[in-house]
């Protein structure tokens, strides 16, 4: 065997895996020397360097070879690529105007231009990749499980499940219920620069908000201003159904980022200004900073849940379309 | 308008219709592929005669295809292989299976049925 055939035979080696490589190569290596065998006895002479090229090239490159060896590998298949792809631009797209909410929070509260924009610029290598990691890893578990999740959707047949008027009319007192709720929350949380009393109740006296809440202050406000311009869009125009698909999973992409920043922060509450710092009063504030983390962790869970579950539905319902055929 | 069927146009294929051509050709010769290298394995073979009874019927086949499609229909358990001396030369030598046989009858109906099938199909167009 020549130097040639010997090196494209140990580069389809080093391409292959599990124990069935060595029988591979030896069969490969089998082959060519049958083949160089009846060309050389048809041109009397041994092959040539080109010669050998070219017959080479019949069997393909050494990665592409060992490649069609093994089984076919993806990490999210075609039936929820489209959805995975979806889902990850409205990830990013409210990941990215959650932090450009907070770098324009930070200009407005006066911090530093500079950390404003590191906050911003920071983006694609922190909170992006994240965003991505978690979407994938949400994805290919999802893939894992797809006809799984398939077959239990078709066995109650909810991809072709059609509201009922009596339904539509639920929908909209919940609604309605819930635009009401949003809107008492956004005076509420408007109010509360005016009297941290409506945080803290009597603790006001002194307990306040730690810094984390001043630059956050902003963009909770105008996320829940566009969430509540949401629900009405979906009270008046129930056929805007992509709006409400879009805007669930925005809204539970950004419900899990501000709980991520939350998470991360220092410390949510802190002493009021001109209150002694007694060691009973910083571990009040400590044992609340410890309860409000596990809340925080506890709304990043739910709100990953949520996108999950959201996920799921779009996923059996576009899967499982209405002429009963699946993606 | 409908365009003249005369126009020189319609006899020469874009590269597009070429790309895709030979896109659904590929896959139209995927699933016969299976059915030859089966049938043709009804008589013992090692892959470069395999190769060679292959391109004698008018199927051309390369190393690339062949070699890992023999391997997956063995994990399938359709063919057996094993490892004998030919000409002072050890060689893996593969045949169908009890399952293979069974197998091929059934796919040999279904080929038949399928190419009646379209033959009359594309004789009413």
């Amino acid at each position: 065997m020549t130097p040639l055939i010997e090196r494209y035979l140990h580069n389809v080696r080093l391409s292959l895996s599990g124990p069935r490589r060595d029988d591979i190569v030896r069969e490969l290596a089998e082959d060519i020397r049958t083949q160089v065998a009846d060309r050389e006895a048809e041109l009397g002479r041994a092959m040539t360097e080109p010669e050998q090229e070219a017959l080479l090239k019949q069997f393909g490159h050494p990665l592409a070879l060992a490649t069609r060896y093994g089984p076919q590998r993806h990490v999210i298949g075609p039936a929820l690529f489209p959805v995975y792809w979806m889902v990850l631009k409205v990830a990013l797209g409210g990941a990215l105007a959650v932090n450009v909410a907070i770098a324009i929070a930070l200009l407005v509260t006066g911090s530093p231009a500079d950390r404003a924009l590191g906050h911003l610029g920071s983006f694609p290598f922190t909170t992006a990749i994240m965003v991505f990691g978690w979407v994938t890893l949400v994805f290919a578990l999802l893939d894992l499980n797809l006809p799984r999740l398939l077959e239990h959707a078709w066995a109650d047949m909810k991809g072709l499940t059609l509201p009922r008027p009596a339904e539509a009319k639920g929908r909209s007192w919940t609604l309605v219920a819930e635009i009401v709720g949003s809107t008492a929350f956004l005076i509420w949380w408007l109010a509360i620069p005016g009297s941290p009393f409506l945080i803290f109740g009597p603790a006001a006296a002194f307990l306040d908000r730690a810094p984390i809440w001043h630059q956050l202050y902003l963009p909770i406000a105008l996320i829940w201003l566009a969430s509540l311009a949401g629900l009405w869009a979906v009270l008046l125009r129930p056929d805007w159904s992509r709006v409400r698909t879009v805007g669930r999973f925005l809204s539970d992409g950004l419900s899990l980022v501000l709980a991520a920043i939350l998470l991360h922060a220092d410390a949510v509450v802190q002493l009021a200004p001109g209150v002694e710092a007694t060691e009973k009063m910083v571990g009040v504030v400590r044992f609340i900073n410890a309860q409000a983390r596990i809340v925080f962790l506890i709304w990043l869970l739910a709100s990953l849940w949520q996108i999950v579950h959201a996920i799921y539905r779009v996923v059996t319902a576009t899967s499982t379309g209405p002429d009963g055929k699946t993606a | 308008m409908a365009r003249p069927t005369d126009d020189p146009t319609d006899d020469d294929p874009t590269a597009d219709d070429k790309a895709l051509f030979e896109n659904l050709r590929l896959e139209l010769r995927r699933g016969g592929l299976v059915l030859a290298v089966l049938g043709q394995l009804r008589t013992e073979h090692y892959g470069y005669t395999l190769r060679k009874a292959l391109a004698e019927r008018g199927l051309p086949v390369d190393e690339g295809t062949l070699y890992p499609l023999l391997r997956r229909l063995e994990t399938q358990g359709l063919l057996t292989s094993e490892w004998r001396e030919e000409d002072k030369r050890e060689k893996r030598f593969y045949r169908l299976s009890d399952a293979g046989r069974r197998i091929v009858r059934q796919l040999d109906a279904e080929w038949r049925g399928l190419n009646a099938s379209i033959a009359r199909i594309l004789e009413d167009e």
